[in-house]
């Protein structure tokens, strides 16, 4: 039996992240395990990490990697809203994001989710997977474990769903 | 601050350059032909993550300016990229508020510059360009490929659309082709790439480019051919059944 765990690979995460939109805005999901190879590093881990007020991106992929984007993500909206005036759009969040993923594709590797609510657009899911593409979708899942729900999402999913619907039957 | 790294490759090492290595999210085959009034584009809306089909609803036909049509396969987030370096190119354009405005010409010319520059970097953009369009009644249709090979023709496709595609329209393009025959002319050739293409999804969309403007039509399905014969009784002759 292997018993070489690895634990100097990278603290990859291992995951599932789900974010969808729902008639009053948006609902985001993640799953809480952090591995490094086969040893589970963290249990409770918090995948969904807030930008501002009213925006939250999920994070999947390398640990690190994911971390430092989304602080300097949320040091650059914290400027941006003093600068603007008034709280920053979910847009915004989502083209910092791209940025940083686009411009360090070759040292990056990161798939992220954001997700927020503002006063112009209303709920917005936008999903940034490795490579910097940004594609604002009604929903989003990411992360390896996102491969289980394609067909679940391809046969389900439907617009205009109430809060409870949009939690229970896809985030929880 | 030049502490000069021990060179092992020709090429220098790989930390000290930023070059794009491989295509995360891709987009297939763009075919294209010039038809009477101007030009005709398909493309279909699907982005590949490696063999798996992630994204379903995929634009990778854009208009640019009153004049052109881009549609772009290989690395999306490169396509995005393009598009803002010609949204600065057409503002600039527009701020001269001189009247004039890029033609698909140019448009193609400064594609294939920044192309073939990047190339030179060994840091191209993924894409396989396709540039249409019209101005002053010429119609233009040209192509640029990530490392800056670039022609006009009377068709143009990317990708699998160069083998599958062209063959078909060397046969069957003409001069004058009416919008419904074009239409129906990009069809064939969409419906062999979507039988013969495995990344290639059944919903697409067609551009048009006339003097008037563009017109990106909604998405529709193309219909496809399955009753061959092996497919009838399928367990006929099988045992137990």
């Amino acid at each position: 039996m292997d018993l070489e765990m690895n634990l100097n690979a990278p603290h990859s995460m291992g995951t599932t992240i789900i974010g969808v939109t729902y008639n009053g805005g948006v609902v985001l999901g993640a799953d809480s395990r952090t591995s490094t190879g086969m040893y589970v590093a963290n249990r409770a881990s918090d995948k969904i990490t807030q930008l501002t007020d009213n925006v939250y991106v999920c994070r999947s992929g390398s640990a690190a990697d994911s971390q430092i984007v989304s602080d300097y993500v949320r040091y650059f909206l914290h400027q941006h809203t003093i600068q603007l005036g008034q709280s920053a759009t979910s847009k915004v969040a989502a083209n910092l994001i791209r940025l940083l993923s686009y411009n360090n594709k070759n040292m990056l590797e990161t798939g992220l989710i954001v997700g927020g609510w503002d006063k112009y657009e209303g709920g917005k899911i936008y999903a940034i997977p490795l490579g910097g593409t940004l594609i604002e979708q009604p929903f989003a899942i990411g992360g390896s474990g996102s491969s289980y729900l394609y067909g679940f999402f391809d046969q389900a999913w439907k617009e205009g769903m109430t809060k409870e619907e949009a939690e229970v039957r896809f985030v929880l | 601050m030049a502490l000069k790294q021990p060179q092992n490759s020709l090429l220098g090492s790989e930390s000290d350059s930023q070059r794009t290595l491989y295509p995360y999210v891709t987009g297939t085959s763009v075919v294209a032909l010039k038809y009477k009034d101007g030009i005709l584009m398909a493309a279909d809306m699907g982005g590949s993550y490696g063999s798996t089909l992630r994204y379903k609803s995929l634009e990778r036909m854009k208009p640019i300016s009153k004049h052109s049509l881009l549609g772009a396969s290989g690395e999306i987030s490169d396509f995005q990229e393009i598009l803002r370096y010609l949204d600065e190119l057409i503002l600039y354009d527009n701020m001269w508020d001189d009247g004039n405005s890029l033609g698909p010409k140019e448009v193609h010319n400064y594609l294939t510059r920044v192309m073939y520059n990047r190339r030179n970097k060994f840091n191209p953009l993924w894409n396989s360009l396709v540039l249409g369009g019209v101005k002053n009644g010429n119609k233009y249709l040209g192509t640029v490929s990530m490392i800056g090979v670039n022609f006009e023709d009377n068709h143009v496709a990317t990708g699998f659309g160069n083998h599958l595609a062209r063959p078909i329209l060397r046969q069957e393009w003409h001069e004058n082709l009416s919008f419904e025959d074009g239409v129906k002319l990009l069809e064939k050739c969409m419906r062999v790439l979507l039988y013969r293409d495995r990344s290639a999804v059944n919903k697409l969309q067609i551009g048009k480019i006339t003097e008037e403007g563009v017109t990106i039509h909604r998405p529709y399905s193309l219909k496809t051919y399955w009753e061959f014969s092996t497919f009838e009784n399928p367990a006929q002759g099988a045992i137990g059944s």
